[in-house]
């Protein structure tokens, strides 16, 4: 496994930076990371935060954090063997692609020089990695946007953009949990909840799930959001 | 229980903050100036943990239901019992339909009301923290009600030391962040000789600082952020994240802010200024 440097942020954060170059492999050694440290540390650390090349560490005030780092290094050095996370998942994300709800789709498309049909091909083919959770309660980041689909982020973002929508910006791809404002193309909608408080898990994606998105026609939206909020929708998943 | 008069400019519940939930993107919110409302817990019996009222630059207007012990701290704010003027940094008695009215302070930002046993408002993933699609609401309205503990204890807490906020200090202490290296000396120079300008639009989730200096970072790839973490933009804005930031962000971390100095910028309006002063994490 790769080395991280190690840099200290405050009194009771360190930061774990790996070379910062975004892939799916460093995602999955920030994720085994956080496994390893949950395992050997539990006592001191209060919780992780991960993004794209890196991985901060909150400690308990008053934890001797040099000492936890000459820990840390002893543990980075020798062979481990592989902590297998268990709970990930593979889970369909129902998108309805109409214009109702896809305010940039034919402008996304255009700027591509491709249809609105081949937007949507290209966009439900792949199946996404879940990076991290970051940005607002349950805003996943997602690597393996199509390169065809890259667009830039809009100049202004705008100063509300709908519950579950699901945008392109830049080389990333993602959803919008909650009403926000934000600088993505919006080309869809999801009737999917990314974040409901009174859950056991509030976030319906953790790092190391995988995503795909389905295409889906607006009755069926409606259909799903009826069942969504009965709570009785029953969400596509398999385990990895 | 409190009945909600008048709800105040923006009156919230803040406990010490909601931890373990960062890696869902959920921030970890707490009281801005965790001393204060630390010591308003204390003045009442109370743990640092206990949800007290965070009050920021005009108070509300609370109507006691029944019978308790509440503390007011942090910037001195003009507070009314009934129709007198009530001292702040001493715990008070009030009695069933006391009216408590928290005007507007003299220096500085904010003040907390610590209650007893501490509010009992939901606690929603370990925090009773008021954050937007996290608790049913964001900010006190008229007519909200608040519900208490049955106050049990009756002890009278010895004197306390207030604990000393310097609101004209301006001077704030900050570790380098993991961008600062990456600057050029003259911008490493320029930005702790600065003097920076708090903006009004600052809030509970970020302060804006402006200075005259021509400064600019590159961005970075979204990484984990925290409150206290000084972000600079590639246009040259100052971001000061507070304590409802989010949990990652794209911009170059030029520094972190000391727990205390913290506290100290969480007290600072629009139009104060302030400068960075470097320090390095003791024992390192």
């Amino acid at each position: 496994m790769k080395t991280p440097i190690i840099f200290r942020l405050s009194p009771n954060t360190i930061l774990l930076q790996w070379e910062p170059v975004i892939s799916e492999e460093v995602a999955r050694t920030i994720q085994y990371t956080e496994r390893l440290l949950k395992k050997h540390f539990p006592s001191v650390i209060i919780e992780m935060t991960p993004a794209y090349t890196e991985l901060a560490v909150h400690f308990k005030k008053n934890t001797d954090v040099s000492a936890f780092e000459e820990k840390l290094k002893g543990i980075f050095q020798k062979d481990i063997p592989t902590l297998r996370e268990t709970s990930v998942k593979n889970i369909t994300i129902p998108v309805c692609y109409e214009t109702e709800f896809a305010s940039d789709l034919a402008a996304v498309a255009k700027y591509h020089n491709i249809s609105e049909k081949q937007l949507i091909t290209l966009h439900t083919q792949p199946v996404y990695h879940v990076a991290f959770i970051g940005f607002l309660p349950g805003f996943p980041y997602l690597t393996g946007l199509s390169d065809t689909l890259h667009t830039p982020r809009k100049r202004t973002p705008e100063t509300s953009i709908a519950k579950g929508s699901v945008g392109i910006g830049g080389n990333q791809t993602g959803v919008y949990p909650s009403n926000s404002p934000g600088g993505w193309n919006i080309i869809g909608r999801t009737p999917l909840n990314f974040f409901s408080v009174e859950k056991k898990q509030p976030s319906l994606l953790k790092a190391g799930d995988t995503v795909q998105f389905e295409f889906i026609s607006k009755t069926e939206f409606e259909l799903i959001s009826l069942e969504v909020s009965s709570g009785r929708y029953q969400l596509k998943t398999q385990s990895l | 229980m409190i009945r909600v008069v008048k709800g105040g400019l923006y009156t919230t519940v803040q406990d010490a903050g909601r931890y373990g939930y960062r890696n869902m993107g959920v921030p970890v919110s707490g009281a801005m100036d965790s001393v204060s409302a630390a010591f308003a817990n204390k003045l009442v019996g109370n743990s640092m943990n206990d949800a007290v009222l965070e009050i920021t630059l005009l108070g509300p207007t609370l109507k006691f239901e029944e019978a308790t012990r509440i503390a007011v701290a942090g910037a001195p704010f003009k507070v009314l019992l009934n129709a007198a003027e009530m001292v702040m940094n001493t715990p008070i008695s009030v009695k069933k339909n006391d009216v408590l009215t928290i005007e507007r302070p003299t220096k500085g930002m904010r003040c907390y009301m610590a209650v007893a046993g501490g509010l009992q408002t939901p606690e929603l993933l370990q925090s009773r923290s008021f954050y937007p699609n996290i608790t049913e609401t964001v900010k006190l309205a008229d007519g909200d009600v608040l519900p208490l503990k049955k106050s049990t204890s009756t002890l009278t807490t010895s004197p306390l030391s207030v604990p000393s906020l310097n609101f004209s200090k301006t001077s704030l202490q900050v570790y380098p962040g993991p961008e600062f290296e990456a600057l050029s000396l003259f911008q490493q120079q320029g930005l702790l000789e600065q003097m920076y300008t708090v903006s009004a639009q600052s809030n509970r989730m970020a302060y804006l600082l402006t200075c005259s200096a021509t400064l600019s970072a590159k961005e970075i790839h979204t990484a984990p952020v925290q409150p206290g973490t000084v972000q600079l933009t590639p246009s040259g804005k100052i971001i000061v994240l507070m304590r409802d930031a989010q949990v990652t962000g794209g911009y170059a971390r030029i520094f972190q802010l000391t727990e205390q100095s913290l506290n100290v910028l969480s007290q600072k309006r629009g139009g104060e200024t302030i400068k960075f002063q470097k320090v390095t994490v003791s024992g390192v």
